[in-house]
């Protein structure tokens, strides 16, 4: 047998990790894990956050070396140093998010992602190429349009297209419908499952959507804490089995039932504008009322002005005109305002937002009250030790799993860090709480825990704004939704009354 | 096989501390080849900077004058880089503060002037660094100015200012048309702590810096918004925090403590204004800095320990002949070292080999 390079095999293969181990210092990232993906096959990756998914993933595509283990690509053992070798084995990543250059057209970004791209491109035989190539594939996209230019849904397409047009016959999917609509979802993976059954494709698809993996998947390998939990044919499982397996034994925290009437408006938005980092209009004078005791959802496909808005809220962005007013006073987002209005905030990317990394936890819990009594004193000192007590305290009551107050926060894992801001935001009294995105990246238990928070504070009397790109996160918490598309709110309706795909269709946009 | 850079799973506080020592080891070895370049021995080049400026009295207090302005510039140097302001014009503010102080001594010139004097001099110094390093910090504040362009322009700015003061009106008239001002009187002069030595009440002031700096940071409310400020910028706007604010306010400590460190320089170890009366202490003190990791305690060390390299450095040009440019040289090499060797905070090297290899090595 001649050792060496090997040609890509032009249909569907499969791929095998066998007896993978993966350390990072102390820390067993995947234990012995197996997966098989069958040639020609649709395989789901189902686990929660941090159960090893992506790590198995990325020592699959040769980001990561593993301690132990073999690769085997279509029947044969392969060393896959790096990306390079597993693309040249003919496997692709798409990843959750977009990877293509958004001020190029689609056709570029397809010839300029090739490893052979030519010092000058003969644009009129590549174009050629590109529609021939087009011709054979089940999605269409424009290929002279600027990829700025189309919808979230298309460039996912375009992601796809452009594994396929670099002849990748094995693709890994990670979380590839995160940022469409429903509908949109649904046509990709409808058409990716097309592609699987005619035998050019192997699709291993990372996810934790149980309605996308019992409609599309034929396999499915479970992963909890880094250790493999469950495998088996899609067919013979049901998604509470799978659920099940997914969080293991661990008791979920009882979201409290809906309770009490809404008050007085104690939130208003009032025609806000905001321009995003390159200064184009992200947030077109939008104008809302949250009134106390009423959650109030923002639906909307991630970077529809969400963010920009959030950030104004947050005072990580300046307004650009607009009024914002909390129990009838000006809103400028100083600390002195939101503690008067017993503010709380729980943005996206905690770690990012909320969080000093460096610093320690007790630090990063006392962030919001350093400066008043206990933690201080004289308008100038520190009190250490009322730092590390309150922490102790808050530390017990949130279960954040952390050695010791001292250690830095950037240590802890993602659903940690997230408690650690839910232990200083959720602490006292609310009275307004703006929340992003809480949930994500989070393991069940982290999500029922803050979706409990979240109603229990809306019990109490809180005006809750809650941003989620998750539908079912805020049909399940929201008293009232409104979809946000182009910086602007395109619908309303009461969270009982709402009709999903009416829903799904002014998050795309029509 | 491949040398790869491998980003840690979190950032490793044994790096961070060990980081600088790597550096210096490193720059040790490049120091070495040059010197074999240059046809000097290594050996005893390396024995003339680092081993010989130790062995004498004279030498050690010699390194104590010189790590003073380092360790006092740094120090506000290290609040403006930990709230990510970026202040690289203290050798500017140094000469402000010299001239500043100055003022006062050259004014009371032969007068009865009592006890005073001193004391008004390191005050005004202080102020004059002060008010020069806010210049960049309220154009960054009010315009988005690059501080670190402004203020580093502004460092000629002060050395043509010096310059035309000793060469103009501050001109000492029986100073035989030498650019420099009369010697200051004994009222005017930072005192001797030991007599007939060269160690002055300067270096006492440096180390209650170094201890207000450790105080600062860890005690106080501000230090903490410092700290904040400059590790998460994100965060701290969220939390309400208001950086501009810190950006003034580390940028008035930083000169305050550049300003106090020239006019110290001035009335101490060289008695009078002159051109030429730092030989780069505002940038060796970004060295010292980082060298330190940005803690009072470290900067200490540091200053210490470049200040070493300024006296080895005039040691070895007097024994050996080598210029004394080489010093600079080896500063700046340290500091790249130092950067360079701080990635591995976040990173780590790793030896890669393919299955196929490693099972062959094992067989």
């Amino acid at each position: 047998m001649i050792i060496g390079e090997t040609p890509p095999p032009s249909g569907a293969f499969g791929v095998d990790a066998i007896a993978m181990t993966m350390r990072f210092g102390d820390f067993l990232a995947l234990d012995n894990v197996e997966l098989k993906v069958r040639p020609g096959s649709f395989h789901a990756l189902l686990g929660e956050n941090g159960a090893g998914k992506s790590t198995l993933v990325k020592c699959i595509m040769g980001y990561y070396h593993a301690t132990e283990g073999d690769i085997i690509v279509g029947g044969r053992e392969q060393p896959i140093v790096n990306p390079k070798d597993a693309h040249a084995l003919g496997l692709g990543m798409v990843y959750q998010h977009f990877t293509l250059v958004p001020a190029m057209t689609v056709a570029e970004n397809l010839v300029l992602a090739r490893d052979d791209v030519p010092a000058v491109v003969n644009w009129p035989k590549e174009m050629k190429a590109l529609e021939a190539f087009l011709a054979q594939m089940p999605f269409k996209v424009p290929l002279g349009a600027k990829v700025s230019d189309i919808s979230a849904g298309e460039r996912q397409k375009c992601e796809i297209l452009k594994q396929l047009y670099l002849k990748r016959r094995f693709l890994i999917l990670d979380e590839p419908t995160s940022v469409l609509t429903p509908a949109e979802a649904d046509e990709v993976l409808g058409m990716l499952r097309d592609m699987v059954l005619k035998g050019e494709l192997t699709i291993l698809m990372i996810t934790h959507k149980f309605r996308e993996v019992m409609a599309f998947a034929d396999d499915v390998t479970i992963l909890r804490r880094g250790k493999l939990a469950g495998h088996g044919k899609v067919s013979e499982m049901t998604p509470d089995a799978m659920a099940r397996t997914m969080i293991g034994a661990e008791q979920l925290t009882v979201q409290p039932p809906r309770t009490g009437e809404a008050g007085r408006a104690r939130l208003e938005l009032k025609q806000v504008r905001a321009l995003d980092d390159a200064g184009a209009v992200a947030v077109h004078d939008v104008s809302l009322a949250v009134r106390a005791g009423e959650i109030v959802g923002i639906a909307g496909v991630s970077g529809n002005g969400q963010r920009q808005l959030v950030e104004v809220l947050a005072g990580q962005r300046e307004a650009e005109s607009g009024e914002i007013r909390v129990a009838g006073d000006p809103y400028r987002a100083s600390r002195e305002e939101m503690r008067r209005h017993k503010m709380s905030l729980l943005p996206e990317e905690p770690l990012k937002n909320a969080c000093v990394g460096g610093m320690s936890v007790a630090d990063n819990i006392a962030f919001r009250e350093f400066d008043r009594a206990p933690f201080a004193s004289g308008g100038w000192w520190l009190n250490r030790s009322a730092f590390r007590d309150d922490a102790r305290k808050k530390i017990a009551r949130c279960k954040i799993k952390t050695r010791t107050p001292d250690t830095p926060i950037s240590a802890l894992s993602g659903g940690n860090i997230q408690r650690a801001v839910l232990a200083r935001e959720l602490a006292g009294d609310i009275e307004v709480l703006i929340a992003a995105n809480p949930c994500f990246g989070l393991d069940f238990a982290a999500v029922a825990q803050i979706h409990a928070e979240i109603m229990a504070a809306r019990n109490r009397g809180a005006a809750v704004l809650l941003v989620s790109e998750d539908l079912d996160e805020l049909l399940e918490l929201s008293d009232r939704m409104v979809v946000m598309f182009h910086g602007q709110f395109v619908y309303e309706a009461r969270t009982s009354e709402a009709d999903l795909t009416v829903v799904g269709r002014h998050m795309a946009g029509h | 096989m491949q040398l790869v850079l491998e980003k840690r799973a979190e950032r490793s506080n044994a790096i961070a501390l060990v980081s600088p020592l790597i550096a210096i080891g490193l720059t040790i070895v490049t120091m070495v080849i040059l010197f074999a370049v240059l046809g000097k021995n290594p050996l005893l080049a390396l024995q003339a900077y680092f081993i010989a400026p130790l062995t004498d009295g004279y030498s050690l207090q010699e390194i104590a004058v010189k790590a003073t302005p380092l360790v006092m510039i740094a120090i506000g140097l290290s609040l403006c880089y930990l709230a990510n302001a970026w202040n690289i014009g203290a050798e500017g503010q140094f000469l402000i503060g010299a001239v500043a102080g100055s003022w006062i001594a050259v004014k009371t010139q032969g007068t009865d002037a009592g006890a005073w004097v001193l004391p008004a001099m390191l005050v005004l110094a202080a102020a004059a660094g002060a008010l020069y390093a806010l210049i960049p910090a309220i154009c960054k504040v009010k315009f988005g100015a690059s501080e670190i362009l402004t203020s580093l322009m502004l460092v000629y700015v002060a050395d043509l200012f010096l310059d035309y003061l000793v060469r103009g009106p501050w001109r000492d008239p029986h100073g035989f048309n030498f650019p420099t001002t009369a010697e200051f009187d004994p009222v005017a002069t930072v005192p001797l702590l030991i007599e007939g030595g060269r160690l002055h009440l300067g270096s006492i002031i440096a180390l209650l810096v170094v201890a207000a700096a450790a105080i600062l940071l860890g005690r106080t409310i501000k230090g903490f918004e410092i700290r904040v400020v400059g590790a998460a910028p994100r965060a701290a706007r969220f939390g309400g925090f208001n950086a501009n604010q810190l950006v003034i306010l580390t940028f008035a400590v930083s000169g305050a403590l550049a300003g106090l460190a020239g006019i110290i320089e001035v009335a101490g170890p060289i008695g009078h204004l002159q051109p030429g009366i730092s030989p780069g202490y505002g940038f060796t003190a970004i060295i010292v800095a980082f060298l330190g990791r940005l803690n009072p305690l470290g900067i200490l060390v540091a200053g210490l320990f470049l200040a070493l390299t300024f006296i080895g450095g005039e040691q070895a040009q007097i024994a050996m002949k080598i210029p004394l440019d080489v010093t600079k040289v080896f500063q700046g090499i340290l500091l790249f070292y130092v950067l360079a060797c701080d990635s591995l905070i976040l990173y780590r090297f790793k030896l890669v080999f393919s299955n196929r290899q490693v099972a062959r090595g094992a067989g």
